[in-house]
């Protein structure tokens, strides 16, 4: 029967995605403070782009973890960290490029790490995407968040 | 280590300018998609409900949805009764009324058959007395009144 039809929409409380974004924000703000950024970035991105990248980092942090905590309506939780995710995702990617293009060895295992992160961000943001059409259709919506908590929606 | 070629900085630069751009223009445009559409996902948070009440809930939404088979059904079988219950009432008041109507044709033949038999039995005495003479059982048969009866009994 369509109108008991329960649709899941899980809201991001996964460790990784919530350590992940913990560290977009003190990572990101590490970088602000000590004036260091990382050399693949000064070598690749113009200073207007860095700071457009730092701060897509930072925000996309913030962004998402008062996303992944909003206790509102479930569609306003899931845009605000779809809007984190998708922020996160182009930043983690133009690290990943400029890792890349740099073409050192030893950056390889950096960038294998961060270009997971980055597919991580995309794949979460395609998720939640389904997730808010699952939103539009006739049905009972059921959140099932992820691990981190369960049973406090 | 060396700066790589000034062309490969100007492309990677470029993509990752159109992938920075690109992504924050892509997050914030989905953002306001999904705000200015609010009325579009009817769930809020208090239409939702947690994956440990789901274990609860889902054996009892098929016991629900089965129950409601079966009721339907039974409204179904209680229409049917229900109709042949009525059927069976206008019957039954029909009959009812048949046999009031008979029966007070029944009272009415009794008390003609009473009449009647008052009448012979007077007749009787008259004809049988000592002193009849045609003549005055004549008179008494046309004076006589006969049964009153209500209805046509011929």
């Amino acid at each position: 029967m369509s109108p008991h039809r329960l649709r899941r929409v899980a809201p991001g409380r996964h460790p990784f995605e919530l350590a992940t974004l913990l560290v977009a924000v003190f990572g990101g703000l590490a970088v602000v403070v000590s004036h260091h950024r990382p050399r693949s970035v000064t070598e690749t991105m113009p200073p207007p782009v860095q700071v457009l990248w730092l701060t897509g980092l930072i925000s996309a942090g913030v962004i998402g973890l008062i996303g992944t905590s909003w206790r509102g309506r479930l569609s306003t939780s899931l845009a605000t960290e779809l809007l984190s995710m998708i922020l996160l995702g182009s930043a983690t990617t133009m690290f990943t490029i400029a890792l890349a293009a740099g073409g050192r060895a030893d950056a390889i295992a950096a960038g294998a790490f961060i270009g997971g992160w980055a597919l991580a961000a995309w794949w979460r943001a395609v998720q939640i995407v389904a997730d808010l059409r699952r939103l539009t259709q006739p049905g009972r919506v059921v959140a099932v968040p992820m691990m981190i908590e369960d049973g406090d929606r | 280590m060396t700066a790589p070629a000034a062309g490969g900085t100007g492309t990677v630069t470029i993509v990752i300018t159109v992938v920075g751009v690109f992504g924050g223009l892509t997050g914030v445009g989905a953002f306001l998609t999904v705000l200015f559409q609010r009325k579009k996902f009817r769930a809020d948070a208090a239409g939702v409900i947690t994956s440990s009440a789901l274990t609860l809930v889902e054996p009892l939404q098929s016991r629900v949805a089965s129950l409601e088979g079966e009721t339907a059904t039974l409204r179904g079988k209680v229409r049917t009764a229900q109709r042949e219950s009525d059927r069976a009432r206008s019957d039954a008041d029909k009959a009812r009324r048949q046999a009031a109507l008979a029966n007070e044709e029944l009272l009415e033949v009794r008390g003609a058959l009473r009449q009647v038999t008052a009448m012979m039995t007077r007749w009787r005495a008259a004809i049988l007395a000592p002193n009849a003479t045609v003549p005055a059982l004549r008179t008494l048969v046309t004076s006589d009144p006969g049964p009153v009866v209500d209805g046509d009994l011929t």
